[in-house]
């Protein structure tokens, strides 16, 4: 099997392209998907201010090296979920990354926030799963530090996280979540602007690509994900896939050109009365969740 | 004789088998894992030399 484009060996085939891939021209290929992206979606101006939020895995760390490459101004933010080993071993991931390229990187540790407790500890305390907590934590952070950074804040989810995702919210028929799952979500009061640069490269081409760019990324898997709805999505889209290539890639783009018929009058906001940031309450979740953490 | 290693064990093949076979073997799909040797990526047709591979899982959840 050759490289469709240069003709050396091809290391991948990508089914949904009827296309196969040397080394260097599959790393190419994923720039130009994201620059494609960039462009149809308008998520970035040139030289545009980025925080990336980089967990330690295959999709944030190469979306950074990918961004930086385009000539971005980036710096990474990576949130420690106290969670014993996996975050200290992500964490060591990030880092080293950040060094070898010489760029910036941000840590917030939810512990600081929560009176010594991880996500763990937490998901105990407040009775809810570990990753509704951690997704909530999460996109606050990530929203304060972009907002104090005064940067767009740029995510590693790709085409399989978001066709998942709106598999989920069809079959539910979310209509809020329906209107408000766009690759890019644009600045208002008290909320950052988010873009998701990797939504046309599915999470196969991300692990090649990072392999491919000898990035160091953490193979394992969060302790809290086994039997996740969305790894159940995630596997029966890629059992369609397999029958049918370029199935996710036609279900979300179909989406995005029907999406306006979802959008809904967004909720009337407030700041919340302990820390100002926009909420529905008087308290927001995460500073509601502060208080619940400071009780014995 | 080729050795491979997904999840915490080890399989063997006798004979020929190419990268794609080994995926199909194993019970897995093409889209959920990708073929490594010495930490390179395998093409998936050709028939694979005799050695250690790594299956790695590319889907990621939560």
């Amino acid at each position: 099997m050759k490289c469709k484009l240069c003709g050396q060996r091809a290391v991948l085939r990508l089914r949904a392209y009827n296309l196969s891939l040397c080394q260097d021209c599959l790393r190419d290929f994923v720039k130009r998907r994201v620059q494609k992206a960039i462009r149809d979606f308008r998520l970035l101006k040139k030289g545009e201010k980025v925080l990336v939020a980089v967990s330690g895995g295959k999709d944030s760390l190469s979306l950074w090296e990918i961004l930086d490459g385009l000539g971005y101004d980036t710096i990474g933010l990576y949130i420690h979920l106290g969670i014993e080993g996996y975050s200290d071993r992500s964490l060591e991931k990030a880092k080293a990354f950040a060094q070898k390229k010489g760029l910036s990187l941000l840590v917030e540790d939810v512990r600081e926030h929560f009176s010594g407790l991880g996500i763990p500890q937490l998901s105990k305390k407040d009775m809810r799963p570990p990753c509704s907590l951690c997704g909530m934590v999460k996109r606050y952070l990530m929203n304060k530090v972009a907002c104090e950074t005064d940067r767009t804040l740029a995510t590693g989810h790709n085409l399989d996280d978001e066709a998942a995702t709106l598999l989920g919210n069809v079959l539910d028929w979310k209509e809020g979540y329906l209107g408000r799952q766009a690759p890019r979500l644009e600045a208002r009061d008290g909320f950052a602007p988010r873009v998701k640069p990797l939504v046309l490269c599915t999470e196969r081409e991300m692990a090649a690509y990072a392999i491919a760019s000898d990035i160091d990324y953490i193979l394992e898997e969060c302790p809290f994900s086994e039997g996740a709805t969305s790894l159940f999505y995630k596997d029966v889209l890629n059992q369609i896939e397999e029958r049918s290539p370029g199935t996710k890639l036609r279900f979300y783009q179909g989406f995005l050109k029907l999406q306006d018929r979802f959008r809904i009058e967004e909720p009337q906001l407030r700041p919340c009365s302990s820390c100002g940031y926009q909420t529905t309450g008087d308290l927001c979740n995460f500073c509601r969740l502060k208080e619940k953490a400071k009780k014995k | 004789m080729v050795k491979v290693f997904w999840r915490d064990r080890y399989y063997t093949f006798e004979g020929k088998v190419t990268g794609l076979e080994v995926i199909k073997r194993l019970g897995l799909k093409e889209e959920e894992v990708l073929l490594l040797k010495d930490g390179k990526l395998l093409p998936p047709d050709i028939p694979l030399e005799e050695g250690e591979i790594k299956v790695i899982p590319v889907i990621s959840g939560g």
